[in-house]
């Protein structure tokens, strides 16, 4: 019965996936106070075991920093508004190893690619290639479930429940 | 309403770790507190919107305050700024 058919671009996003593949931990175990300590709000964390970062749900590009390029900002339609951040202390390479295909304002869908980096490259400059997922206005979605402690398949693995 | 300019002597701008700092700061107090360069305004309780404005070393940014507490938001945000920034 087409009453209770919904187009599915309309129902708000319940579940993000991984959006690099590798070993999720919690974002309390991520080695950088500005993550672990939640300064910029809660989420999860995933060690990566490859280089293209896609996006974990539908939504919006918020942010794609074309300078520092380490950083995407999604806006999804439940409000939540998510941070992606490659490596640690990764400003200082003033985009070095990063390619950004995500742009701003774009709409895009779950598993699109937003930006690929060069973990080897990351390494040797003697960063830690951790990828940081953070639901910036946490507050706003205290009973958010973020899971960890297992292997992650890009694209298909749930990392957050809404 | 109260404002102060300021000139980013971080050499590497308002990136994610200053960001979250300055969000933790502006949400102490009640007053609205905006955040302007270049004519593009975004208030600085929104993490991503603050980072997006890919602030760097050398430019200038205003800050704007107004509310009940803006005599302490100032002082805070002004401290804040010559602290971090």
């Amino acid at each position: 019965m087409s009453f209770f058919k919904k187009k599915a671009s309309e129902e708000p996003v319940k579940e993000l996936t991984a959006f690099v593949p590798g070993e999720v931990i919690p974002i309390t175990e991520v080695k950088d106070q500005v993550f672990s300590t939640k300064v910029l709000g809660d989420g999860v964390a995933i060690q990566p075991a490859a280089q293209v970062i896609t996006a974990p749900c539908d939504g919006v590009i918020s942010m794609a920093d074309e300078d520092s390029k380490h950083a995407i900002g999604m806006t999804l339609n439940n409000g939540a508004e998510i941070l992606l951040h490659i490596g640690l202390d990764t400003v200082s390479l003033n985009g070095e190893g990063f390619r950004v295909f995500a742009k701003k304002n774009a709409k895009v869908k779950r598993g699109d690619k937003l930006l690929e980096f060069d973990k080897k490259f990351i390494e040797e400059k003697g960063f830690e290639t951790t990828c940081v997922l953070v639901v910036t206005n946490s507050d706003d979605y205290s009973d958010t479930e973020y899971i960890s402690g297992m292997k992650a398949v890009q694209n298909e693995t749930v990392i957050c429940r809404f | 309403m109260k404002k102060f300019e300021y000139v980013i002597k971080d050499e590497l701008g308002i990136h994610a770790r200053p960001a979250g700092l300055l969000i933790k700061e502006a949400k102490k107090y009640e007053s609205k507190i905006t955040l302007s360069k270049d004519g593009k305004s975004v208030e600085a309780t929104k993490l991503i919107a603050v980072m997006g404005m890919a602030i760097k070393c050398g430019q200038t940014v205003e800050v704007e305050i107004s509310g009940n507490d803006e005599d302490a938001a100032f002082d805070g945000m002004k401290a804040f700024f010559e602290a971090n920034l």
